[in-house]
């Protein structure tokens, strides 16, 4: 079996030799985790949609300009990361909350459990919205992305400490408006 | 159990088996108390949403052929956009140039020194200048105003904070209190 990174390093050296077939491979392997991090970010399916479509875009054309002796996925994320939060700059300041409960998944569940399931996820995602965005950033790529301290420091360029507290901080604030909407006790 | 292991079972937190054995991980693993045991259920089972089926295609089909062809278009483009922003800055400068001499001497002063308002040139020079001299004007107009209400706001904030930034007066004691 071939290891991750060897693959997605010879995926990354055949789309440098214009075999666009490699790419559809990266494409495949990470528009998941792009879009979901553009999604938790940007609040917004549209957006999100868009936003993933200009960081591959993005990733494609700065391919070249790619340290081939770093974890792909970091730098990924990391361009991934920079998007979501210049675009979070350019945005007016009110956020549609109108699709929240766009692609919920679960498919054992039954139709109460899923409603309440789906609820909590929505408050989640609402009490996500209340942390700043560096914040929010950095609590996605731990919980959604599942990064290591280690990848989180090298995808947004903070101290591990940082990141640390960062974390600490981010969980406060969303214990603090779950219990505030009355989701935790 | 491991730490890793015990990360990837919090996608079915809310299994009541599977959130003992995360809560006596926990209870022996001070690395996992302090992430995991302060954090919200709703978090430690975290919902991954799909992302629409037409993306991949879509992003395939505004590619171009290769990456460094990509990365010359964007170049080009982001040198295109350079120029024109400057292109922008030059004219609008300029106007502001010619209007402020129409204001400051006279508007027939530049289509004078271009061979006076019945040549072509010296047309084109007067309209120039009485474009400009608005700009001129507008310029003047606001910014006299915000520099004077910048002041006025900055200072009162000054002010403002001065005062608050007073020691306050120490409380007088009640019925001889103090000190206890």
């Amino acid at each position: 079996m071939t290891d991750p990174a060897t693959e997605e390093l010879a995926l990354v050296q055949a789309t440098l030799r214009g075999d666009q077939s490699a790419f559809q491979r990266i494409v495949e392997l990470y528009q998941g985790p792009v879009y979901n991090l553009a999604y938790r970010m940007l609040n917004n399916a549209q957006d999100a949609e868009d936003a993933a479509q200009e960081i591959f875009l993005r990733v494609y054309t700065k391919l070249t300009m790619y340290d081939q002796g770093r974890k792909f996925s970091t730098w990924l994320f990391s361009v991934a990361s920079n998007h979501c939060i210049d675009r979070l700059r350019r945005r007016r300041p009110i956020v549609p909350l109108d699709d929240l409960a766009f692609g919920l998944p679960s498919k054992e569940d039954g139709p109460e459990r899923y409603a309440l399931r789906s609820e909590l996820k929505d408050v989640v995602q609402e009490a996500l919205n209340t942390l700043p965005d560096h914040y929010r950033l950095v609590a996605i790529l731990r919980y959604w992305n599942d990064l290591s301290y280690n990848e989180i420091v090298e995808v947004t360029g903070l101290s591990e400490s940082a990141v640390k507290t960062r974390l600490h901080r981010a969980r406060k604030m969303v214990a603090d408006a779950l219990e505030a909407q009355g989701e935790l006790p | 159990m491991r730490c890793q292991q015990i990360r990837s079972l919090r996608a079915s937190a809310d299994d009541p088996a599977t959130r003992t054995l995360i809560t006596d991980h926990i209870a022996t693993c001070a690395a996992c108390a302090d992430e995991l045991g302060a954090l919200p259920l709703a978090l430690m089972q975290p919902a991954s949403v799909k992302p629409p089926p037409a993306l991949a295609a879509k992003i395939m089909a505004a590619l171009p052929p290769t990456p460094a062809i990509a990365a010359a278009q964007e170049q080009r483009a982001s040198r295109r956009r350079r120029w024109v922003a400057a292109g922008w800055a030059v004219v609008l400068l300029g106007l502001l140039i010619i209007g402020t001499v129409g204001l400051l001497v006279d508007s027939s002063y530049p289509a004078a020194l271009l061979g006076g308002v019945q040549s072509a040139v010296g047309r084109v020079a007067l309209a120039l200048t009485l474009a400009g001299k608005p700009m001129f004007a507008v310029l003047l107009n606001i910014s006299v105003p915000l520099v004077l209400t910048t002041l006025i706001v900055g200072g009162a904030a000054v002010w403002a904070w001065r005062q608050l930034a007073q020691p306050l007066q120490p409380l007088v004691a009640i019925d001889g209190q103090e000190g206890q």
